[in-house]
């Protein structure tokens, strides 16, 4: 995953930003301080297909 | 030989993000606990080091503002964060040495701090983290 800066208090805007030892990537990513190259995904998570218990043989 | 003074004026990062000219003062502190280690034939209590308990005190203009005080800190609290400061924005070398606390704690942060008629400040502290030096 690849980061972009886009407000000057991190660095210069535009240039790639590469998070340090610590850094709290989330933060800076939802307070507008950075951008992901990918796109937030906000659905929830598919669940598994549900599937048939084997009948009991008697 | 002349007396050699230093004007404040520290560079301050919180997660990367500088908030130097949010910044009104800032306290750096490094401790490490002291372990008395005075045994028989000792004449003076004597320690050695325990665990490092370093910490930062720093005092800042809110504001709520896009990017600015709040937002830098608004989601880091209840987590450990990197900090770091210099001396002066000058880069960073023996005479300015940059010094960082990674994984430090941000206990608590007064959302609002307000007095009628006066900035809005708030002090908050980083407690704890691995302390280093660099000056390269």
């Amino acid at each position: 995953m690849k980061y972009t800066i886009i407000s000057e208090r991190i660095g210069t805007v535009g240039e790639e930003f590469v998070p340090g030892l610590g850094t709290n990537v989330e933060a800076l990513l939802k307070h507008g301080f950075i951008e992901s190259d990918e796109p937030a995904n906000d659905s929830p998570a598919l669940k598994s297909a549900k599937t048939k218990a084997p009948a009991k043989k008697d | 030989m002349a007396t050699t003074t230093y004007l404040s004026n520290p560079t301050l990062t919180v997660n990367s993000v500088d908030l130097q000219d949010q910044c009104r003062s800032a306290t750096l502190t490094v401790k490490y606990d002291a372990l008395e280690s005075t045994a028989f034939g000792s004449t003076s209590r004597v320690f050695t080091a325990g665990l490092g308990d370093h910490e930062l005190t720093v005092t800042l203009l809110m504001s709520y503002a896009a990017t600015e005080t709040y937002a830098t800190l608004a989601t880091l609290v209840g987590t450990a964060t990197t900090v770091t400061m210099k001396p002066t924005s000058a880069a960073t070398g023996a005479t300015n040495p940059t010094f960082t606390l990674t994984g430090t704690f941000l206990e608590a942060l007064p959302v609002i701090d307000a007095a009628y008629g006066e900035l809005s400040e708030i002090d908050i502290t980083f407690k704890g983290g691995v302390y280093t030096v660099a000056v390269v």
